[in-house]
């Protein structure tokens, strides 16, 4: 092994690419142990170091959440429901997330496709008067549930394109920043 | 001693409960609610949704009038207090005598035209109807009732349309027959219908 490290020099090996630290650590450790290997001639190391690129190459993957994971978002809309209105005028949906995960998440954008503009809201009152502002994100904390309610948090569907009526359904999308998406089809109602 | 004490007793009670039963009849007859301001001061020139023109208040003299305040811009508070009027007037029965108004303090976007539409959305019947008028009007209006504004917040939208929001006073108030207004509650809180049915209810009959 002393012999391995003195032969084979570390000016030989590629630089780390820059520009993705990540990924170019591991391509430069896999190419530099593929070179060890075969300059050692060893198989028993050959196989140690490509079980060893297996266990890298799992802990890449398991931070990089996708769509199939979803035991770590476990997140539920219930009880979703849409104020009706006319093409052109206000509206909002309200639901309760349930976010039953042992992280918390944060939603950052909501989108419908009945309006170019739906924003997330919440009203209270403030000195004597009803206020409604924008919020940039909502934060849902594991194991709880957040409750989209008149009078409070809303999500604001702006210019609808289209009469909504009682009895109709429509289709939002909720973005959040772990990268799950939630999408769902939301009755509309007067009240829930 | 004993005797005399009880009987004096006796006695000193029968006519103050005499007393306090007429009091209370009284009381319950009256139903003397202190008046929060008479709006007769001012005659109020407006519209309603389909551009009729109204007179406020002479136009609702001998009726009692239930009124909120809204804008039709807001889609959340504004809703709750829409949808609190037409409980009072489901749970009243939809009486005649009851007239049931909802002015817009944004005239400046919610002409008769978007109140129609409005309107068209919760399916209401003639004894409910939206005002606005000349934003002078409206503004002289919101002043005699209390009912305050400020713009909050203006934001331009991504299909680059400039919308604005407004913070506002949250009001239902009961006009009585002579244009007094004698009850006000919060206008979004869920136990506003309730409260109003039970304070009307005894005064239309």
């Amino acid at each position: 092994m002393r012999q391995l490290f003195h032969t084979f020099h570390l000016n030989h090996l590629p630089a780390p690419n820059t520009t993705n630290p990540h990924l170019s650590l591991l391509t430069y450790l896999r190419t530099t142990m593929t070179r060890l290997a075969k300059r050692s001639k060893t198989p028993l190391l050959f196989i140690a170091l490509t079980l060893l690129m297996i266990g890298c190459e799992r802990t890449e993957s398991s931070s990089t959440r996708t769509a199939n994971q979803v035991s770590e978002w476990d997140m539920d809309i219930s009880e979703a429901w849409v104020r009706p209105t006319k093409a052109g005028m206000m509206s909002a949906a309200y639901f309760n997330l349930s976010n039953q995960g042992a992280t918390a998440d944060t939603l950052v954008r909501a989108r419908s496709t009945v309006s170019d503009d739906v924003q997330i809201h919440r009203s209270y009152q403030k000195d004597g008067l009803m206020v409604m502002e924008e919020q940039p994100f909502v934060d849902i904390a594991s194991n709880s549930v957040r409750n989209f309610a008149p009078g409070g948090y809303h999500i604001m569907i702006i210019n609808s394109t289209i009469d909504l009526t009682v009895g109709d359904e429509i289709p939002m999308t909720l973005f959040f920043s772990s990268g799950m998406i939630l999408e769902q089809m939301m009755p509309v109602r007067l009240q829930p | 001693m004993v005797t005399l004490f009880r009987s004096h007793h006796r006695l000193s009670l029968i006519p103050l409960y005499l007393l306090g039963m007429i009091v209370l009849s009284l009381t319950a007859c009256m139903n003397d609610y202190k008046v929060i301001d008479d709006m007769n001061d001012a005659s109020f020139e407006l519209v309603n949704q389909d551009s009729a023109a109204v007179s406020f208040p002479s136009d609702f003299q001998g009726d009692y009038v239930v009124m909120g305040f809204i804008y039709t811009n807001c889609p959340d508070i504004c809703p709750l207090i829409t949808q609190n009027l037409i409980a009072i007037q489901k749970g009243l029965n939809y009486p005649d005598n009851v007239q049931f108004l909802g002015f817009s303090f944004d005239p400046k976007r919610d002409t008769p035209a978007i109140l129609h539409r409005y309107k068209e959305v919760f399916k209401l019947d003639k004894n409910f109807q939206f005002l606005t008028g000349e934003t002078a009007m409206v503004e002289q209006l919101m002043d005699s009732v209390r009912v305050r504004t400020q713009v909050s917040m203006q934001t331009t939208t991504e299909s680059g349309q400039e919308i604005y929001f407004l913070n506002h006073s949250d009001k239902i108030m009961v006009m009585n027959p002579k244009g007094e207004i004698i009850i006000e509650y919060g206008g979004s809180m869920p136990s506003v219908p309730s409260l109003i049915i039970q304070d009307l209810e005894p005064l239309i009959r």
